[in-house]
């Protein structure tokens, strides 16, 4: 069933560029990932640099609440009827790389955890990283941080990066 | 996007410039998007039978004069071909 999407766009929806949205999914994206991975450098003393790490996560889950907020939620969350037909094919599509993106998240957790806990101690390597030998429930709960508001706003992002802006409507 | 292999080709265009219509207000006649309607004329999307017939009867041809699954020959071409000699 074909259904205008000019209703829907705007509806509730913060009206942003693509451009604009494009920029905030890769803050948002990055500075989740970048907050849990640098986590692990992080070493006791240094509060200052724990802050600036701690502020990416705020900065991400900003970014994330934002870029939820926009028309591309609606298009990517919206019903069926709310969104024409080539809509739902590109949303259907954004959908199948969010879901492809928390397969390969799970398959590349699993392989830095055995090769973690295979690998020799930080202290005889000399280097800097601080996986921890127990997951804890801090790490856990980072990590579904990360996992939630990224594949959340994962369709959305990609929605506007296929976003032709107004170049069409014309 | 990449584009489908197996685009349909059509003269959304061509018809649209010549009813002088935007492509708003064509998408607003087949209540679509006025991005799918550009993504039509590129062949960068190749539209549903409902839709199809929708944007057929807006302008008052038959689909297969609209659409096509071969390149449609080139209108300068076709304008300048000797009149076939089975027509009437």
């Amino acid at each position: 069933m074909l259904r205008k999407q000019t209703t829907i766009s705007t509806r509730y929806a913060l009206a942003l560029s693509p451009t604009t949205a494009r920029v905030l999914s890769v803050v948002s994206i990055g500075s989740l990932w970048g907050w849990f991975l640098l986590k692990f450098f992080l070493v006791d003393d240094a509060v200052g640099l724990a802050n600036v790490v701690g502020a990416l996560a705020l900065l991400g889950v900003g970014a994330s609440m934002i870029l939820l907020a926009t028309q591309y939620l609606n298009q990517a969350y919206g019903k069926d009827h709310e969104i024409d037909e080539r809509e739902r094919a590109v949303r259907d599509r954004a959908h199948r790389i969010a879901l492809n993106y928390v397969l390969w998240v799970f398959v590349l957790t699993y392989v830095v955890l055995e090769v973690a806990s295979r690998a020799p101690a930080p202290t005889a390597t000399g280097l800097a990283l601080n996986f921890p030998a127990v997951i804890s429930k801090g790490m856990l709960e980072n990590f579904l941080v990360v996992l939630f508001f990224t594949t959340f706003s994962l369709p959305p992002a990609i929605l506007a990066w296929w976003d032709r802006g107004d170049a069409d409507t014309e | 996007m990449p584009k489908p292999a197996n685009a349909v080709h059509n003269r959304i265009a061509l018809f649209r410039t010549e009813r002088g219509l935007t492509r708003k207000v064509l998408a607003e006649l087949v209540d679509v998007n006025p991005q799918t309607i550009g993504f039509l004329e590129r062949g960068d999307y190749g539209p549903s039978v409902e839709l199809a017939l929708k944007l057929a009867r807006v302008f008052g041809v038959p689909v297969d004069a609209l659409f096509s699954l071969e390149p449609f020959p080139a209108l300068a071409n076709q304008l300048s071909a000797p009149p076939s000699s089975e027509s009437p």
